[in-house]
C-alpha cells in the first residue's frame, strides 16, 4: 500500500496540470469570495429588515473551486485509459482497490489541503473587504471568525465538501473511465441541479431538488442565517446526502475497476 | 482549385469526421432528447396564479390590478367633469411608516398611477373606467380599461383635466389656466353601463422591493401612498348631482404567504386612503395601481426549460471535436491535407455550428410543441396567461436565437478545445462559464446579476425569453433582453475563436 501511495504521488505530483489545479482551485475559491463579499453594500441590507449571510457569501467561491478539484480528480483515473498507461500500474500493482485506494487517498489529501486554503484565504479577503462596506461590529456584522461556532461549521463543511468532491470525481472516473465523459457527468450533476431548482415552477420539486441535489445539500452547511427559513436539509444531513452520492460513485466505481478489464 | 471548392472539401471533411464517430452521433442526439425531455419534465409544474384570491380580471378578461381612493356620485347618461389638480405628493407622515427596508433597491414605477378624474363601472376592482391623471413622473395621461394609456403633456405640476362621456365615447382634456383646452383623447369604453360613477381619485403605484438576506434575493411590493389636492371641481350632468362621497378601491387581500413577501412587516395591509373637503378644496390620499398586471413567467422560456441540459452534451461534443484530434495526433493529417490551419478551423466551426443549429431547432420547436399544452392543462391558462402561437413574433424569436444560443456554446467549447487541447479543462471552463453565472447571480444584488449576465455565456439564456426584460424574476438572465443574450454569446464563441486561431498558427500542432 505504502508503495502504491508514493507512485500514485509522483504521478499526480510530476503532472504539470496537478499544480495549475490546485492553484485554480484556492484562487477560483478566494477570488469569487472577494467579488461577493465586495459587491454587498450594506445600505443594500440594514437590519432589522435584511441580515445577510456574510459566512455564506465569503464562501461563495467554493462553488467555483469545485470544478478544478473535479477536473483534478477525474485526472487523476482517466487519462491512465487513455494512454494504456494503466496496463502498467495494474501489472506493478495487481491489488487493484490498492491502486484505487491510493489514488483516492492521494486526490483527497491534496484536495483537502487546498480547501483549507482556499476557505482560510476566502475569510481573510472577506475580512478584508467587509469592514469597506459597511459590514462592521457596529451594524451586527462582527469580524468573520472561527471562534464562532456556526462559521467554524461552515469552514469546515466546506473543506469537507470539497473533499467529498473529489470522491466523487475519482468515484465517477473510475466508472466512466472517460475524461471527457466523467468531467460532464460531475459537473452536470453538480451545477444542473441548482439551477433546474431555480427554474422549476413547483415548490414541491424545488424543495426536493434542494434537498437531494449534490450541491445544494451539501453545502447548505454554508449557511449561518435564517437557517430555518433559507434551508432545505440539515447541515450534516445534507453533507449526508452528498456523502451518499460520492459513496454511491466510489462503490459503483470501484466494482467496475475490479471486475473489467482494463 | 478554388479557394472556394478547398473549403467546400474542408467542410465535407469534417462533416464525415463529425458523423462518424459514434459516440459523438449519440450525444448530439441525446442533446435534443435531454432537452426536449428536461421540458416535459418542467412542464409538468404547474401553476394556481388563476385560482388565487387576489387575481382580478378586467372588462377585456385580462389580469389587471385595481386601487384608488374614489370620491365619487352617480352619473347616469353623459356628462363633464372638471377639475383643478393643485399639487400631488406624498403624504408628510406616512413616509416614515411606509418607508419600507432604508436603501433596499427601488425599482422605477410606471404610469398607472397618480391623480384625476375618473368615470368607473362602481367601486368592484376591476371594473370598466376611463380617466384622466396627472402622474408623479409620466406627466398627464388618458387611460381606459386597464390597457390603454394615452399620453398627455410631461407637465408635472397644477394641472387642469377633464373628462367628457358621451355615450361610451370619453374625451380627456387638460388645461394649464381652465381656459384653453388640449384635447388628449379619445376612447371608447364599451362595458360602461348608463349608470356609472364619476369622480376624483388618487392612486399610487406600489414601489418593487429588492433586498437580499442569506444570499439570495426577495423581491417584495411596498404599498405607496399619495396625496392629491383638487379644487375647482364641477360636475356637469343631466341628472342632479348629489354628494360626494369616498369610498376604497382595492384589490381582494390574499390569505397565503406565497403571494406577499415573506420579510415584509407590513404584510397584507394595505394602507387605506381617505378624502377631507374644506371650502371646495379636496384632499384625498389613496394607494394602488391601476393597470395591466400580468404575471411575469414567460411561458415561452418554460417550454424551453430542457436547453440547460442539452447544453451540456453540447459542450461535451464541442470539446472532445477539437481536442480528440490532437489526442489521437490526426490533427497533423488534417493540416496535412489542408495546410492552411485557419481554414480548417473554420471549416470545424461552420459545421458543428450548423449541426447543433440545426439539432436545437428540431428540440425546441418540438419542446414548444409538446410543452405548451400541456402548460395550459397545469394552470398556465387564461386569464392570467395569454395562449402563445407558434407565429409569434416573440415566439419565432425566441425559437430562432435558443438555437443560435446552442450553436454559440457549442463553437466556443470547440475554439476552447482548440486552445486548451485538454478535454478537461475545455469541458469545465465552458460549463462553468454557461451555468456557474447562473447560480452566482441569483444570490447577488440585481445590478451585479445584471452585468454578470451582460459578460458571460450565461446572458445567452435570455434568448429564450418572449416576454420583455424583468427584474423581478430568480432567473438572473431574465434582466436583460434576448437581442443582448445572443450579442454576449456570439461575441463568446467570435472571441474564442479568433484565440483559437491565433494559436494555431503560433503553436505546433
Amino acid at each position: 500500500m505504502r508503495r502504491s501511495l508514493h507512485a500514485e504521488w509522483t504521478k499526480l505530483r510530476t503532472l504539470p496540470s496537478t499544480g495549475w489545479l490546485l492553484v485554480a482551485a484556492v484562487a477560483g475559491t478566494v477570488l469569487v469570495g472577494y467579488a461577493a463579499t465586495g459587491t454587498l453594500d450594506i445600505e443594500h441590507c440594514r437590519a432589522p429588515w435584511c441580515y445577510e449571510d456574510t459566512t455564506k457569501l465569503s464562501l461563495l467561491g467554493v462553488r467555483l473551486g469545485q470544478a478544478a478539484i473535479v477536473i483534478l480528480a477525474v485526472l487523476a483515473v482517466t487519462p491512465e485509459y487513455g494512454t494504456k498507461m494503466i496496463k502498467t500500474t495494474l501489472a506493478a500493482t495487481p491489488g487493484r482497490l490498492t491502486v484505487l485506494a491510493s489514488k483516492l487517498a492521494v486526490v483527497t489529501g491534496i484536495t483537502l489541503l487546498a480547501a483549507v486554503l482556499g476557505v482560510l484565504g476566502s475569510f481573510l479577503a472577506a475580512r478584508a473587504v467587509l469592514p469597506g462596506n459597511g459590514f462592521t461590529s457596529a451594524n451586527g456584522y462582527p469580524p468573520l471568525s472561527l471562534s464562532d461556532e456556526l462559521t467554524r461549521r461552515a469552514a469546515v463543511g466546506s473543506v469537507l465538501y470539497l473533499g467529498l468532491i473529489a470522491v466523487l470525481g475519482v468515484g465517477i472516473g473510475a466508472l466512466v473511465r472517460d475524461t471527457a465523459a466523467a468531467v460532464t457527468t460531475v459537473l452536470t450533476l453538480l451545477f444542473a441541479a441548482p439551477v433546474l431548482a431555480m427554474l422549476v415552477t413547483d415548490p414541491r420539486w424545488q424543495h426536493r431538488i434542494h434537498r437531494f441535489a449534490p450541491m445544494d445539500a451539501g453545502l447548505t452547511i454554508q449557511t449561518t442565517r435564517d437557517i430555518a427559513a433559507t434551508t432545505h436539509i440539515g447541515a450534516w444531513a445534507g453533507m449526508g446526502v452528498l456523502a451518499a452520492y460520492a459513496a454511491a460513485a466510489l462503490v459503483a466505481g470501484a466494482l467496475v475497476f475490479r471486475f473489467r478489464d482494463a | 482549385m478554388s479557394a472556394l471548392r478547398e473549403f467546400g472539401r474542408l467542410l465535407l471533411a469534417e462533416w464525415t469526421k463529425l458523423r462518424s464517430v459514434r459516440r459523438w452521433v449519440i450525444t448530439l442526439l441525446g442533446a435534443a432528447v435531454l432537452t426536449l425531455g428536461l421540458s416535459m419534465v418542467a412542464a409538468t409544474g404547474g401553476t394556481n396564479v388563476n385560482e388565487r384570491p387576489n387575481f382580478v380580471v378586467g372588462p377585456d378578461g385580462s389580469p389587471v390590478t385595481d386601487g384608488m381612493h374614489f370620491v365619487h356620485q352617480p352619473m347616469t347618461g353623459d356628462g363633464t367633469i372638471t377639475v383643478r389638480v393643485v399639487s400631488l405628493g406624498e403624504p408628510p407622515v406616512e413616509r416614515e411608516a411606509s418607508g419600507g427596508p432604508p436603501g433596499a433597491q427601488k425599482l422605477p414605477v410606471g404610469p398607472w398611477g397618480g391623480a384625476g378624474v375618473i368615470v368607473k363601472d362602481g367601486t368592484r376592482a376591476g371594473s370598466s373606467y376611463a380617466s384622466v391623471l396627472l402622474t408623479p413622473t409620466h406627466g398627464v395621461r388618458m387611460q381606459a380599461d386597464y390597457r390603454t394609456d394615452l399620453p398627455g403633456s410631461a407637465s408635472a405640476g397644477t394641472r387642469w383635466l377633464r373628462l367628457t362621456r358621451a355615450g361610451d365615447r370619453i374625451t380627456g382634456y387638460e388645461s394649464a389656466d381652465g381656459a384653453t383646452w388640449q384635447q388628449i383623447g379619445d376612447v371608447t369604453v364599451p362595458g360602461l353601463p348608463t349608470s356609472a360613477e364619476i369622480g376624483l381619485f388618487v392612486s399610487a403605484e406600489p414601489v418593487l422591493m429588492l433586498s437580499r438576506s442569506a444570499g439570495s434575493t426577495s423581491v417584495g411590493i411596498l404599498p405607496v401612498k399619495a396625496m392629491a389636492t383638487f379644487d375647482n371641481l364641477t360636475l356637469a350632468a343631466a341628472t342632479p348631482t348629489g354628494a360626494w362621497r369616498g369610498d376604497e378601491v382595492s384589490m381582494p387581500v390574499a390569505p397565503g404567504p406565497e403571494d406577499e413577501p415573506a420579510r415584509d412587516p407590513d404584510k397584507g395591509k394595505l394602507p387605506s386612503g381617505g378624502v377631507r373637503e374644506t371650502g371646495g378644496t379636496y384632499t384625498v390620499t389613496g394607494s394602488g395601481k391601476i393597470g395591466p398586471e400580468d404575471p411575469p413567467d414567460d411561458m415561452v422560456q418554460i417550454s424551453l426549460f430542457g436547453v440547460l441540459a442539452g447544453l451540456m452534451a453540447l459542450i461535451a461534443v464541442g470539446v472532445l471535436f477539437a481536442t480528440s484530434e490532437f489526442r489521437r495526433g490526426m490533427i497533423r493529417t488534417s493540416f496535412l491535407a489542408s495546410p492552411r490551419r485557419g481554414r480548417v478551423l473554420g471549416a470545424k466551426a461552420v459545421v458543428l455550428g450548423t449541426a447543433v443549429y440545426v439539432i436545437g431547432l428540431v428540440s425546441v420547436v418540438a419542446a414548444f410543441l409538446i410543452t405548451q399544452p400541456m402548460l395550459r392543462a397545469h394552470g398556465f391558462a387564461p386569464p392570467a396567461f395569454v395562449k402563445v402561437s407558434l407565429t409569434d413574433p416573440a415566439v419565432i424569436r425566441a425559437l430562432l436565437l435558443t438555437p443560435a444560443f446552442m450553436a454559440a456554446v457549442a463553437v466556443f467549447s470547440l475554439a476552447a478545445g482548440m486552445i486548451m487541447r485538454r478535454s478537461a479543462a475545455a469541458i469545465t471552463t465552458t460549463v462553468v462559464l454557461v451555468i456557474l453565472p447562473v447560480i452566482v447571480g441569483s444570490m447577488l444584488p440585481p445590478s451585479a446579476a445584471q452585468w454578470l449576465m451582460r459578460v458571460t455565456l450565461a446572458g445567452g439564456f435570455a434568448t429564450q425569453r418572449a416576454k420583455p426584460p424583468n427584474d423581478t424574476l430568480v432567473e438572473p438572465w431574465s434582466m436583460i433582453g434576448p437581442w443582448a443574450g445572443i450579442t454576449v454569446a456570439g461575441a463568446y464563441a467570435l472571441g474564442a475563436l479568433a484565440l483559437a486561431w491565433w494559436q494555431l498558427r503560433r503553436r505546433d500542432a
